[in-house]
């Protein structure tokens, strides 16, 4: 920026000196000493409104300089405004490159957007409830009518306080398209959501936190969440792929034991199978019984090294009829895995205990390499479970960021009514 | 992240396969499966 000519003059109704930066540009300029508001359009320098207000400081002091987007701008003006109906406040800092021209720093509860004037033309702004840039659809988030409360520095039009006007805001973010409209013109922008430490590295000064959730502010996982939800699909599908290839296991041994109540003490033993590599191995029991109960001690013992693997299986059915309806609860089928059981020679030892009074035949089918459904769900779970806050903490952020509007899309409304 | 959660997805992926393969059941890592090595052939009657 260097070479920018800067013209300085003095205040008509003060004498304080005013320095005009965008030479040229500026027609309004507001004394730093009195806040009167000064024709800058000629070399007259007339008064346009005689203030006696003592200047504010603002968070950007008029005159800094600050690198943002490899452009070296000035700050050159300041403009507060107030929405008349919700009484909320912004900030509206002007940016000037004698190259690049002027941007706006706007700043609202500690939220910032770096804005631009468009030169396009939207024949339908200001009613539309959505907008097309550039292939990219705005939605409206809010309507009002602002007035200026306060203005310092120069301006290259004419700004003083209580100028009112209507404004229509448009978001796509982390983009903000703003329609407004006063008696003279129509002026349109485009602002970009910015985060504030980059202000603050940018002109070198300290900000005010973020209160709340902007308009326009990039939501998160935004535009990863897609690729977040393509990701834990494909491979949920590969882990089906693979638990379903596994098959119905392999029979290895097939049983049947006759228990009798006298025999309480008694041990009943497979015959020896063979295990030809490392896998998991699946007992299921079955007995007839009816309003009885029957437990089963499995213990896998490996005939070579006498390592065991202990289970416990329980089989329990009772029905009857009460009150005109039949029930029943429990089953007469009992099913336990095994799991990682290494290779080799075993044979499974059961120990019984029932409540019988007779004796029942146990059926029991011995299957290695089963496939264990349990350990795909046990996957779905830990790969779904991110996609899934994901989602929810993505909804929960833009139904927060559309409680401020009274457009926001049927998804994200409370459902809370006034009446 | 993305490179961060593709990462996770595709171990979790090869998990399960060796996991099957190798005949892991995960849930009976709470369950009552039991493990002893018996020095006496305990079970012979």
């Amino acid at each position: 920026m260097a070479g920018n000519p800067v013209k300085s003059f003095s205040c008509p109704a003060c004498g304080g000196i005013v320095e005009i930066h965008a030479v040229g540009h500026t027609i309004s300029a507001v004394c730093a000493h009195c806040s009167t508001l000064i024709d800058t359009a000629n070399d007259h320098f007339k008064i346009i409104r005689k203030e006696h207000e003592a200047s504010r400081d603002t968070d950007i002091p008029i005159g800094a300089k600050g690198v943002l987007d490899s452009i070296k701008w000035e700050v050159i003006g300041y403009v507060e405004k107030k929405d008349k109906s919700s009484l909320s406040f912004w900030e509206e800092y002007l940016l000037f490159n004698p190259y690049f021209g002027f941007r706006f720093l706007i700043q609202s509860d500690g939220h910032w957007n770096l804005a631009t004037i468009t030169k396009r033309y939207f024949p339908l702004a200001g009613s539309a409830s959505e907008l097309e840039l550039d292939g990219e659809k705005f939605s409206v988030y809010c309507r009002g009518e602002s007035v200026v409360e306060y203005v310092k520095g120069e301006f290259y039009w004419r700004v003083r306080k209580g100028d009112e006007e209507k404004y229509v805001d448009y978001i796509a973010p982390p983009k903000m398209l703003s329609v407004e409209k006063n008696k003279q013109e129509v002026t349109e922008s485009l602002a970009e959501y910015i985060e504030p430490e980059i202000i603050e590295k940018a002109f070198a000064v300290g900000l005010h936190g973020k209160t709340g959730i902007a308009a326009n502010q990039p939501a998160p996982f935004a535009g990863k969440l897609g690729k977040i939800w393509k990701i834990a699909s494909l491979s949920i599908l590969a882990a089906f792929i693979i638990q379903w290839s596994m098959g119905s296991g392999t029979l290895v041994n097939n049983t049947r034991i006759n228990i009798a109540q006298n025999d309480k003490e008694k041990n009943y033993s497979t015959a020896v199978f063979n295990l030809p590599r490392r896998s998991n191995l699946s007992v299921r029991s079955s007995a007839p019984l009816s309003n009885n109960w029957m437990e089963l001690e499995l213990s896998l013992v490996n005939e070579s090294s006498n390592e065991t693997y202990q289970s416990r299986q329980v089989i329990e059915y009772y029905s009857g009829y009460e009150d005109g309806e039949s029930w029943s609860e429990g089953g007469q089928i009992a099913e336990s895995t095994f799991s990682a059981i290494p290779e080799g020679n075993y044979r499974l030892v059961i120990d019984p205990s029932s409540g019988l009074l007779g004796s029942s035949d146990v059926s029991m089918e011995i299957k290695r390499n089963v496939p264990a459904w349990g350990n795909f769900w046990i996957i779905f779970l830990c790969i779904i479970v991110f996609p899934v806050f994901a989602l929810l903490y993505r909804w929960s952020f833009e139904s927060r960021r559309w409680e401020n509007s009274d457009y926001a899309p049927a998804i994200y409304q409370s459902g809370e009514s006034d009446d | 992240m993305i490179r961060i959660f593709t990462f996770f997805c595709a171990s979790l992926v090869i998990m399960l396969a060796y996991a099957n393969y190798q005949g892991y059941v995960f849930s009976n890592i709470f369950s009552s499966q039991s493990h002893a090595a018996q020095s006496s052939n305990h079970y012979h009657k």
